[in-house]
Formats: structure tokens, sequence, C-alpha cells
């Protein structure tokens, strides 16, 4: 039996009925988490695998006074220091409760580990082109796409911040080399998130992924 | 001899009782568990999903036919992810797309216009879209699957359509690597689906 008419309409009506639900299906496809400032923040942390058996054994700590920013040459170093004294203290937090014990007069006396951090900007640059918006006229002019009409691009920029701590061990200095000697890092942490204009908000941000810094490195605890 | 009982087999299929063609329009919304190494990835069940299927009765009792589908994987999470020598942390948005397109064979058990129950095979191609969100990355990975799908359902009639239920578990082959590197990339999912079958 060949299809009728009726069974030809039913067949198109239920292709549209189709097509219809996966357009509204594509525009929903993926939830919106509701996602937070916070929720961009990436805790990283690493440590040299062939000198993990520096792990705990150290007990004495020294963290360089000062947060270097690590800028390119060209450019004007704009960063803010506003966040510099709570990064070193959340530094030292950790180090104390992980049972360290910090060395007041490291010119005389040579500490187990010496801490530094370090942090940079980067600026972000990206488009959307969503075609679901029809902008007036054409879209514009693109050698592999000659025409494509209407839809609307949205251009947007975001700054990040990079927090970076070292740990380094003494033991693994030349006590004759120089100054400026190059020091293999033996553990790292590195924060990464979205620049905020809201001080406490940045504020807490950084102390908490100091503390995340911590957590997920338990071989740094010599308090065990 | 044997290949002669195998055509005979083949030739009752094809023939059985001098019933009308028929032909079934299906559209399904489908929802999936994450099933294998699949689960590791993402563990949440999708509610996002949706077929649409053709199939041509040979005989009363068996069918062929193919479908397109698209199952929609979604998940946040704060997993902690720990590699040799050390850990990553922070919110992750984890997705999969998966789109089958797929020919199938039948076979049911009832009349038409009666409730009929039935099972049937898969086996095409899927198309898998995965993709890891954390911080302001995104990583992302797309392969071509052979893959195939075992299923049991039945059409019900209903007024001037049938309703259709079916269980199908998807399986697309390994293919590729996975976005951490493992080269098992294989998906599996069992998928529930419910809709509407227009039949002419």
């Amino acid at each position: 039996m060949k299809p009728n008419a009726t069974s030809s309409k039913r067949f198109r009506i239920s292709l549209l009925i189709t097509f219809l639900a996966g357009i509204l299906l594509f525009n929903a496809c993926y939830d919106d988490y509701g996602l937070t400032t916070e929720d961009y923040d990436v805790v990283v942390t690493n440590y040299d695998k062939e000198r993990e058996n520096h792990f705990p054994g150290n007990k004495t700590f020294v963290i360089v006074d000062s947060v270097f920013h690590l800028v390119d040459e060209d450019k004007d170093d704009d960063i803010s220091r506003r966040y510099d004294r709570t990064i070193l203290n959340q530094i030292k937090e950790n180090m104390l409760a992980y049972g360290y014990t910090e060395e007041t007069d490291p010119a005389n006396n040579l500490p187990d580990v010496v801490l530094r951090a370090a942090v940079t900007t980067s600026t972000h640059y990206g488009a959307i082109w969503n075609p679901w918006y029809p902008g007036w006229g054409w879209g514009g002019w693109n050698p592999w796409y000659p025409w494509y009409p209407g839809g609307t691009t949205t251009y947007y920029s975001y700054d990040t911040g990079t927090l970076f701590v070292d740990f380094t061990d003494t033991d693994d200095w030349d006590p004759n080399g120089a100054p400026d000697q190059d020091v293999k890092v033996l553990w790292q942490g590195i924060m990464n998130g979205l620049l905020q204009s809201s001080t406490t908000g940045t504020s807490g941000r950084i102390t908490n992924s100091i503390d995340q810094m911590y957590k997920q490195s338990p071989y740094l605890n010599v308090s065990k | 001899m044997k290949v002669k009982y195998i055509a005979v087999v083949l030739l009752l299929l094809t023939l059985g009782t001098a019933q009308a063609q028929e032909y079934i329009t299906t559209i399904t919304y489908n929802t999936a568990m994450p099933m294998g190494e699949m689960d590791n990835f993402i563990g949440k069940y999708s509610w996002k999903g949706f077929a649409i299927e053709g199939r041509r009765f040979l005989n009363r009792d068996f069918s062929v036919g193919g479908s397109f589908g698209w199952n929609i994987f979604d998940e946040k999470t704060d997993e902690l992810l720990e590699f040799e020598s050390g850990a990553a942390s922070g919110t992750q948005i984890r997705y999969v797309n998966s789109f089958p397109i797929v020919a199938n064979a039948h076979y049911y058990i009832g009349k038409r216009r009666n409730f009929r129950a039935y099972v049937g095979l898969n086996a095409g191609v899927y198309y898998i879209y995965q993709r890891f969100d954390m911080g302001v990355r995104t990583i992302n990975n797309n392969n071509w699957h052979f893959g195939f799908a075992p299923e049991v359902g039945f059409l019900l009639p209903v007024g001037e359509v049938q309703l259709t239920l079916n269980i199908k578990y998807n399986y697309a082959l390994d293919s590729g690597s996975r976005l951490n590197g493992d080269s098992n990339n294989d998906y599996q999912y069992l998928g529930i689906n419910l809709g509407v079958a227009f039949s002419y």
C-alpha cells in the first residue's frame, strides 16, 4: 500500500515538530550554572617528582619579603601591591600550620626552605558571533564566506591574574655559587582567576586559594 | 547444507503473511544514564535528548530502518584532579554531546493496531563531542565512532498514533583518545526513550 495524502501530511507534521523540538533543544542545550567570579579560580600544585624524597624533612623557612611582579620589559608595572601583605601573611600562616618554624635571622642561619611569591596579569580577547539574532543588513564580508545574513558579533575582553608560590630547598643551593644562581623549585603552587574590582572579594579569593594550595599538598606537612 | 538452511530462514523472514506494507515515523524524547568509562567523566543523568526514526516493515514481524539522535550530557563538579606529581582544583563544567546515526532492524510480537513489543539492534556511527571547562580555559575533543545499540520496547496504539517506549544500550566503540590522554575512548550510555509513532 503506498502512502496516501493523510499519511504524507502526518509525516511532514512529524518532521516539522521534530525540527522545532531540535531548535528548542539546541538553544537550551547547556545549563546556565550561574557561575560566579570565584568559580573561575583554579589552583594547581606541582612538585619535582625526581626529588620527592626531600619531603617532609625540612623544618625552617623564610619568605622573601616582597611579591615579585612578572611584567614584560617593554610594559609598565601597573599591578597593584594592595594584596602583597595578604599573600605573604597567608603563606606564612600555612607554613606554620604545617609544622615549619620561621627563621628570624636568615642572614646568619640559612633556613631549610625559601619561599617566593610572584604575580602576573594577562588580558584576553575574543569574539562571539550569534546567528540567531538577525542584525541589520548583511553580517559582513569574509573571503571564505562571501555573504552571511545578519547575526550579531560581540567582542569581549577580560583580565586574569596569576599568583605563583615557589618553594625551594636550600640543600639544592650551591653555597659557593653566585647570589643570582638558578635554583630548582621543589614545589610550586599556582592560582589563576579573573581580576575583579572588589577588594574584599579579591582578598578572600587569594587567601582561600593559598589555603587550597596547601590543602592539596599534604606531603608538605612536617608536623605529622 | 548449512547454506540451504540459512537461505530458507532468510526467505521466511522476508515473506510472511500478506499484510499491507507499513511505515513508521517515530519521534522520541531521550534520556540517558552514563555507563562504563563515560561515567568517570560525567556521572549525571541526561534529561536532554531526542531522536527521529523511520522504519519500514518488510512483513508483519520484521522492520528495517534508520535513526538520528542527539543526547546532551553536562555536569558541574569541583572534583579534585590528581596527577602524578600534583593536583588541580576548581569548578569544572563537563560536556558530552552524542549524535548516533544508525541503521536498525526490529522484530515484533503482536499485531498491527494492537500492543506490539519489539526487540531490535541499531548499528552505525556516533559523532561524539567532549568538552571540559575549568577556570577560563576550555579543551575539547571530537571523534567519529562505530557503534551499536541493542534495544527493547513497545508500540501502544493511542487514537491515531502509537505511544512508544524503549530502552536502548548505546555503545560507541573506541576512537581517538580522551581529553586526559587515555587511549580508551569508548562511550556507553543506557537510554530510556519515550515518544510518539506515526504509522501509515
